[in-house]
């Protein structure tokens, strides 16, 4: 009998190996013996936290799972289902089927039937038509249509054939009145009805099947969360906007409690890895290093190993032999930090080096390899002493050497640079945050406390906005004014339901935009997974 | 609209008056962050370089003294001393390439692509007629050019000349006598130790330039623009 690493939620899966510090725990989940009643993924999936689970990691799927807290696979497969534009565009009652669905399965509004024959084939999906079978199962239990009719009705309202539409609708309400369950009137109400919300409707056994892989990759970062994200990150590069994912995948890391860390010169990774429990970047996924870079840097540390070289000698050996947009881009998104230098002082120094002549070079090589830990200012000063040189070579040394004792501007590491360096090459700041430069102790949480707490009124919180939507009203006092829904960062995550209804919009819309460090302070809203905001205002630096 | 962009206060020291043959014998900076209308702490930027004509040929005499002459009386120096300071500078090219390194660190790059977009807006005392002069003239040398083949180090699309701000604000006013940065410097009760080095010149010219700007955005959030062309 092999040995099991059991989870708190009492999921069991075996130990590959004996080493009982570092279990090896062997993933390979079996849809057919998968556990479908796992609490901790439909507390994940309720929470809304579905970034990176398939068919919900929009958006949109976020806030809807987080509305309706499926519970079991059925559920699931309607929360997929109401994804799509079929429900969410078919309205009824000024509401969309995506939303009476969601409150009536959370008991907010009653289960009623348009007619009581529909309740054998609507009652798993509360009433709500969502899926295409049941089209189908209408048509054939009240007009009498057999499958390949049922099925002529789908293709005919699917592909919005006039024609055809015309025709099955007479064929529907001729039949309803021949079984005689509902009368004439009936019959083009619930023919209508069906061809409002059909048009782009999904089936059931799509949808079930979407839900068991949706429900798989759920259970995944569940039960193995750090697996789970370094594997979505290395396939960020695949999306449309491969930063974005990036951005996206951190933050949700990080709201997770998973460590990530920037790229590390040592670790010689060509994509994301998971090492010490820790995430980090790959060397190519810092904008500016490409395969060709890496393989080159690869082919140039051959020989050596890397966590032992100097300074000079990575400087030498490496980044005087790749492209200055890389050797910058790497330095710049603090891959060489274990040096324990500032990243300013670093890109500082091989400014200074990418100077140096070939001649120059060969002596910077000879020195380092008599005294590898020298620093370049001894290296630039035994150039100059040692070294045969023209004129003017001589003297652009010795201002090398001038600029390395006094240089012309400050060398140390400000927070926004740091921030927007990082933004800029990998996708999102890790060291630290554009926050860090201002005091936010007047807050009392933060975006990822915001989502945990159950702080209702007087919540002050302080981010930068990231975007901006702006709407009109469609309800309340004055409909028509324009408000908008902000989504705000900070080094814990991100918030995207930041809600400045008309009257703050208009007085606070001046500090509204994209970059923007705020103070926001305002209540919970009804749904609690928002802030609305009374003020707003530029925090103290 | 706001404005994310750095503003880079610069002055550059020359060796003669003419922007189209002098040689930056100082170039000095500093960067306002837009935001919180303040200078970045730490942002100076101060170097001395070598006038072109003494890097080529060492022994070359000035015919036209008054620049020396002028040097002299600010430094409070003979003609001869500020000529032998000026050949120990460093050279035009390394002073370029650190200027180049600096204005790098004050671009946005939350956007990722590096470009003159992403690059700080230039702003000056009379940068327009003279200081971006010789910027252009140098960014051609040494070939910091954005893709229409100009010069690549600041943001293409806005300058900010304060001399033009102080004209706008007292054209009418007879009190000023004219617009150097002198006599707005006696005008606005600043203190003039120190003037014409690029440095001080540059912290002066970015405290006015700022308090400019609180001004505007103190008038601006009170005036209503909207619509009022019409009727």
């Amino acid at each position: 009998m092999g040995k099991f690493f059991t989870f708190d939620c009492g999921c069991k899966f075996p130990v590959i190996g004996d080493n009982e510090n570092f279990p090896r725990i062997d993933f390979s989940p079996k849809l057919s013996n998968i556990n479908l009643n796992c609490e901790k993924t439909w507390d994940l999936i309720s929470l809304g936290n579905t970034k990176g689970c398939f068919q919900l990691e929009s958006r949109l799927g976020q806030t809807m799972a987080r509305k309706l807290k499926p519970h079991n696979i059925e559920q699931l497969s309607g929360l997929i289902s109401i994804l799509r534009p079929g429900c969410l565009e078919a309205m009824r009652d000024g509401k969309s089927v995506s939303n009476h669905y969601i409150d009536k399965k959370n008991g907010l509004a009653s289960i009623d039937y348009f007619h009581t024959a529909l309740e054998p084939i609507l009652k798993d999906t509360y009433s709500e038509m969502i899926y295409q079978e049941q089209a189908m199962s209408i048509a054939k239990e009240l007009a009498g249509f057999n499958l390949k009719e049922a099925d002529d009705l789908r293709k005919a309202i699917g592909k919005k054939q006039a024609d055809k539409m015309a025709k099955v609708k007479e064929q529907f309400i001729i039949g309803s009145k021949n079984k005689g369950l509902i009368n004439e009137q009936e019959a083009e109400q619930i023919f209508e009805w069906i061809e409002k919300s059909q048009r782009y409707l999904f089936n059931a056994s799509h949808s079930i099947s979407y839900a068991m892989n949706a429900y798989l990759s759920a259970y995944a970062k569940a039960h193995f969360p750090r697996v789970f994200f370094a594997s979505y990150l290395r396939f960020a590069k695949d999306k449309i906007d491969p930063q974005q994912e990036i951005k996206e995948l951190v933050r949700n890391a990080i709201e997770m409690d998973i460590e990530i860390r920037i790229p590390d010169f040592r670790n010689l990774n060509e994509l994301f890895i998971l090492k010490d429990k820790k995430i980090y970047f790959g060397l190519t996924d810092i904008k500016g290093v490409g395969n060709s870079v890496y393989k080159k840097i690869i082919d140039l540390v051959k020989d050596c190993d890397v966590n032992e070289l100097s300074w000079s000698q990575t400087m030498s050996i490496v980044l005087l032999n790749i492209n200055s947009i890389a050797a910058k881009a790497m330095i710049s998104c603090g891959a060489f930090d274990y040096f324990k230098k500032n990243r300013s002082e670093l890109l500082f120094e091989y400014e200074i080096c990418s100077g140096l002549t070939k001649k120059e070079l060969g002596s910077f090589n000879d020195y380092i390899s008599v005294k590898p830990e020298s620093g370049i200012l001894d290296i630039l000063r035994h150039i100059y002493d040692n070294t045969k040189l023209i004129k003017g070579r001589k003297e652009a040394i010795n201002n090398y050497i001038q600029s390395m004792i006094r240089p012309p501007y400050s060398l140390v590491d400000k927070i926004e640079w740091l921030s927007d360096s990082e933004n800029g090459l990998l996708g999102v700041g890790i060291t630290c945050s554009k926050l860090d430069a201002y005091d936010v102790s007047s807050a009392n949480c933060n975006c990822k406390t915001f989502k945990t707490s159950l702080i209702k009124d007087n919540i002050i919180l302080v981010g930068e906005i990231s975007n901006i939507n702006i709407t009109k009203t469609k309800n309340g006092k004055n409909p028509g004014l324009e408000m908008a829904f902000v989504t705000i960062e900070d080094q814990f995550g991100t918030l995207d339901t930041v809600v400045f209804f008309p009257e703050p919009f208009s007085q606070y819309r001046s500090y509204l935009f994209i970059g923007s460090i705020l103070v926001f302070s305002g209540n919970r809203s009804k749904s609690k997974d928002g802030l609305i905001v009374e003020k707003c205002f530029n925090p103290v630096s | 609209m706001a404005n994310l962009q750095k503003i880079c206060v610069f002055d550059l020291e020359t060796d003669g008056v003419n922007p189209d043959l002098c040689s930056p014998v100082q170039i000095a900076a500093v960067m306002v962050d837009p935001l919180k209308l303040e200078i970045v702490k730490d942002s100076e930027f101060n170097i001395t370089v070598k006038p072109l004509i003494l890097e080529e040929k060492p022994e070359y005499v000035y015919s036209d003294s008054d620049v020396l002459d002028f040097h002299a009386k600010v430094k409070g120096s003979t003609k001869d001393q500020i000529l032998e300071s000026w050949k120990a500078y460093q050279k035009q090219e390394h002073g370029w390439n650190m200027f180049i390194s600096y204005l790098e660190m004050y671009h946005i790059r939350s956007s990722g692509k590096k470009s003159c977009f992403t690059a700080p807006i230039a702003a000056g005392y009379n940068i327009n007629r003279f200081d971006l002069r010789i910027i252009e003239r140098l960014s051609q040398k040494y070939n910091n050019l954005n893709k229409e083949g100009r010069s690549s180090l600041f943001y293409p699309r806005d300058v900010i000349d304060i001399m033009n701000l102080v004209f706008y604000w007292f054209e009418g006013n007879s009190e000023l006598k004219n617009y150097t940065l002198d006599n707005l410097r006696d005008y606005l009760g600043i203190d003039k130790e120190g003037a014409h080095d690029a440095l001080k010149d540059v912290q002066d010219t970015a405290n006015i330039l700022i308090r400019f700007l609180k001004l505007h955005r103190s008038l601006s959030n009170k005036i209503k623009f909207k619509s009022s062309f019409i009727g």
